[in-house]
């Protein structure tokens, strides 16, 4: 990879072979950022995560998929068969070669093929081998099947979401606890990569997805015995006003009272109504810090809201959160995508990138860098790879297969 | 027990609340000495009483609770604890010390707080080249908003992930501090890279981490989606993706809870609908010819089926659909049909049947994903083959699709008379993914799996008394982490100072009489 090469990235010397489906991908991409050279390994014709919209132009294939393109840039890509004898046989070339090798099949299935962490031990000591499942490597629902919602409602995380009068809601979209189990796989690959350093020796490094996704932990049950019911987070004995509309769109604000509050959030808030001349003398006179939320009424709730109800509808998301920003109050409006790709913050900072898609004729504008490094500044130097796209540069260039070794392994469709 | 993996690896944390400190507490699970500077001067949020403590009242606005908030003591286990005074030039010059002991500084201040504490980067990078540091904030280091304060539960917000949480006709479901779990797995991914590039270089790293773009990875493909297309995907909750018309909509006597309710699914439907309204003018719009046409100009096309429908009694509307063979239902409550929405829908358009059911006590629920034909056919055995799967309208995919609603009340009355977790059982032994909607209950006392991994640690706390932490969620299979309680407010500044920096007695006496020690 000539180009990554040009700058050292952290992770510049180490090779990472990527067999995950979409319950691992962000783990490889993450070290792809940092610089390791990513092979990403599919299945002849095709990963079945290339399946997952939304797709460029509404495109339904395999080469459109936006999903695919999210979080497999910074990797190259491969195509073999590893149920296939000759194809497992290439694997063990590689995992000779490799650093790490990550994957999120069920419990089991690599050692089916002789691809088992202790057989691939044997042929590189240093190797680290990092497995995302749902529920881990063992015990009783290691077998377990799971989907993104079943790991939402087994982790946790869902009980509390949505209305108390409809069923438990997730985020739509985004698989997001298999996002946060690759991201977690990655921390758990570097800190084996810290202890290899150390000790000589590479490990298996067995990421649970529900695991992953259950970190906030539970202290209301742990020390009150209490279960939150569905809606807590944003119901209370009076009706408050958290979401306003304002004159483009939302703006999530509440009014509460306390010291924290008062300073934070009330009093700026205020203030910066008054300069505009919005504020009341009920709330230019109101005492903050010793307003009770246990004791308020709605007449004082209601008294309050009504002219920050005109003041959110005078204004723009943007004016708002220019406004938030500059008299250090904290409270944002509610963006989507479209508000997003338009932030003057993320521009100031460079955040977005150009990323070329030859095949498509365009040029396609991504999030960039998780961080910002000083050293090794992450950039995103590869988009992701067509179906085989690397076959020639790895099997013949790298690993020294003929071009007449390689049409066959094509023809017994190994690759 | 063995050596700990990162025994000797030193940490200065700065940090409070959720997004800093859930970046060092696994660095302390692996035997890292993670020193945790506080002070009143900047005391964690979690010191204080935001949560109140066990069989107390809530504290009210300032509290002397400092050790007792169990959100403090959750997210700081197996640290160490000094009190430093930052407000006191002594307390930063002894704060600078513990940057020079350590391999790695962590802190989440408002953008740009350390550099005026004189303890930036670039100012500690002269007297430590090879210092690694992550400044973890709300939008980023630099840039117009890079000193605006702010919490996760806010920020989720400006990142769009409450955008995508919830139904679509209420307010975002709340999601709580989401970005506070997300920043932190890059963070750490970016000091464990971090340290293993100062062993190959000698180079130190800053890292610059803006909990905004942190978050927005998780949008990325919705990014691109918007980027290309123009589009913008918010939350779906019980949106049927299937279908445009689709809802209810209002009907006469004007002003009256009287609405029909319509779902045109295929184009075929689509023809018949128009014709049924009198083929309007706007019906041969491009901007309706097909589904993606009309889900894309929803809002226009929903205002134009609305003139239509107010026009008659919902019986018309649904005799006159019927006839033209579309699919139509009279409402005579709006809410009714919202709260009869089974489900969640729209979030995988590849499965059915995909969702949360209700169980047996009513407040039980088990989440179901059906994902090919062959686990339906499973799926139909374990509910005992009941005579509506072997129906058109559910034998594949697309009729259950199509037929969502009506299948997924069948599958209630099913789930309604078991418990979840027998449901949950007898789906996974035929192969069908399923599981329990947990509680904290669920997860702490009876997950078996949870407990096999041992995620939970009973932990004794002087003030608070027995509670859980919880490891890792990666389990090295020859490496064993420790959990340990998190430490009381100061509690180990004589430690810390003799053995980190070496301070005698005398020293450490005065840094208490100059207030520096807090």
């Amino acid at each position: 990879m000539a180009e990554k090469n040009m700058v050292e990235g952290m992770l510049s010397p180490y090779r990472v072979l990527d067999l995950t489906d979409e319950k691992g991908l962000s783990c490889g991409r993450l070290l792809g950022d940092l610089g390791a050279d990513v092979i990403k390994i599919e299945r002849p014709g095709g990963d079945p995560a290339r399946k997952l919209g939304p797709f460029y132009d509404d495109k339904d294939d395999p080469e459109k998929s936006l999903f695919w393109f999210a979080y497999n840039a910074n990797k190259r890509g491969i195509t073999l068969d590893i149920e296939k004898l000759e194809g497992q046989e290439i694997f063990k070339k590689l995992a000779k070669g490799a650093d790490f090798v990550i994957e999120s099949f069920p419990p089991g299935y690599m050692d089916g093929f002789g691809l088992s962490y202790s057989a691939l031990k044997n042929l590189n000591p240093e190797l680290i081998m990092v497995s995302i499942t749902p529920f881990g490597q063992t015990g009783p629902h290691k077998d377990y099947k799971a989907t993104d919602i079943t790991l939402w409602a087994m982790s946790g995380r869902m009980y509390g979401m949505g209305d108390e009068d409809r069923p438990p809601v997730r985020m739509s979209h985004i698989n997001a606890t298999y996002l946060q189990g690759g991201m977690e796989a990655a921390v758990g690959a570097m800190l084996a990569l810290y202890h290899r350093q150390m000790s000589g020796e590479g490990q298996h490094v067995d990421q649970s997805i529900q695991a992953a996704f259950a970190q906030p932990g539970n202290q209301g049950w742990d020390l009150r015995n209490l279960v939150a019911p569905r809606g807590a987070m944003t119901r209370s004995r009076l009706q408050i006003t958290r979401v306003w509309p304002c004159k483009d769109g939302k703006v999530s604000w509440a009014f509460r009272g306390g010291q924290q509050a008062a300073d934070r959030f009330m009093k700026p808030f205020i203030k910066w109504m008054d300069s505009e001349g919005m504020a009341d003398d009920f709330l230019k006179e109101f005492d903050w810090e010793e307003w009770d939320m246990a004791t308020a009424t709605q007449e004082t709730v209601n008294r309050m809201e009504e002219p920050a109800a005109k003041f959110f509808l005078s204004h723009t998301k943007e004016e708002l959160l220019e406004g938030a920003v500059k008299n250090r109050i904290i409270f944002y409006p509610t963006f989507n995508t479209a508000d997003i790709l338009k932030s003057p913050q993320l521009d100031a900072r460079g955040f977005w990138e150009e990323v070329e898609h030859p095949e498509l004729g365009t040029t396609i504008t991504y999030p960039g860098a998780f961080a910002k490094l000083s050293e090794t500044p992450i950039s995103i130097s590869q988009r992701a790879p067509l179906i085989g796209e690397h076959n020639q540069e790895v099997y013949q260039q790298e690993m020294g297969f003929s071009s007449k070794e390689l049409k066959k392994l094509q023809q017994n469709k190994v690759i | 027990m063995a050596k700990k993996m990162l025994e000797g690896l030193k940490v200065a944390d700065f940090t409070t609340v959720i997004a800093g400190p859930v970046i060092t507490k696994p660095l302390a699970a692996y035997g890292a000495t993670v020193l945790k500077i506080e002070g009143r001067n900047h005391l964690d949020l979690f010191r204080q009483g935001m949560v109140p403590p066990v069989g107390t009242d809530f504290p009210g606005p300032f509290n002397p609770w400092a050790n007792r908030n169990p959100a403090g003591a959750f997210y700081n286990t197996g640290k160490l604890s000094i009190s430093l005074n930052l407000a006191k030039a002594k307390g930063r010059e002894i704060a600078k010390q513990f940057i020079m002991w350590a391999d790695i500084v962590v802190e989440n201040f408002a953008g740009g707080a350390m550099k005026r504490m004189g303890l930036g980067y670039e100012e500690l990078k002269e007297i430590k080249p090879d210092l690694i540091m992550l400044s973890s904030c709300m939008q980023g280091q630099t840039g117009p908003h890079a000193s605006h304060p702010g919490y996760g539960t806010q920020l989720v917000n400006l990142a769009g992930l409450s955008s995508i949480a919830g139904w679509p006709d209420r307010e975002p479901a709340g999601i709580g501090p989401y970005t506070d779990y997300v920043a932190p797995r890059h963070s750490l991914v970016a000091i464990l890279a971090a340290l293993d590039y100062r062993r190959r270089t000698g180079k130190g790293q800053y890292i610059d981490m803006s909990q905004f773009e942190s978050g927005l990875q998780l949008m990325a493909p919705l990014l691109l989606e918007t980027a290309t297309t123009g589009r913008v995907s918010e939350r779906e909750g019980n949106y049927n993706p299937l279908a445009a018309p689709h809802g209810a909509y209002p009907c006469l006597p004007t002003r009256t809870d009287r609405y029909c309710v319509i779902a045109i699914y295929t184009d075929e439907e689509w023809k018949n609908f128009c014709y049924a309204m009198g083929n309007p003018e706007w019906t041969e719009s491009p901007k309706f010819s097909t589904l993606q046409a009309r889900r894309d100009n929803e809002e226009e096309l929903d205002k134009l089926v609305e003139e239509w429908t107010i026009q008659f009694l919902p019986e018309d509307v649904v005799r006159r659909l019927r006839e033209a063979e579309v699919w139509a239902g009279v409402l005579d409550n709006r809410d009714e049909w919202l709260n009869h929405q089974p489900q969640i829908k729209r979030q995988s358009p590849y499965t059915a049947p995909h969702g949360i059911y209700r169980c047996h006590p009513e407040y039980r629920w088990c989440a179901i994903a059906v994902t090919n034909d062959e686990e339906w056919q499973s799926f139909c055995r374990v509910i005992g083959d009941p005579a509506w799967t072997k129906e058109s309208r559910f034998s594949t995919l697309h009729g259950r699709q199509e037929n969502v609603e009506e299948m997924d009340r069948l599958i209630a009355e099913w789930t309604s008379s078991h418990t979840a977790e027998d449901v949950m059982a007898m789906m996974q032994a035929a192969g069908v993914a399923a599981g329990v909607l947990q509680t904290g209950e669920d997860l702490m006392e009876k997950d078996p799996q949870m407990a096999h991994r041992h995620f939970y640690w009973e932990l004794q706390h002087p003030e608070i008394g027995r509670y859980r932490g919880v490891a890792p969620s990666f389990v090295f299979h020859e490496f064993p982490y420790e959990l340990q309680r998190a430490p009381l407010m100061g509690e180990h500044n004589e430690y810390a100072l003799k053995e980190f920096l070496g301070m005698s007695d005398e020293e450490i006496e005065e840094l208490i009489r100059e207030g520096v020690l807090e």
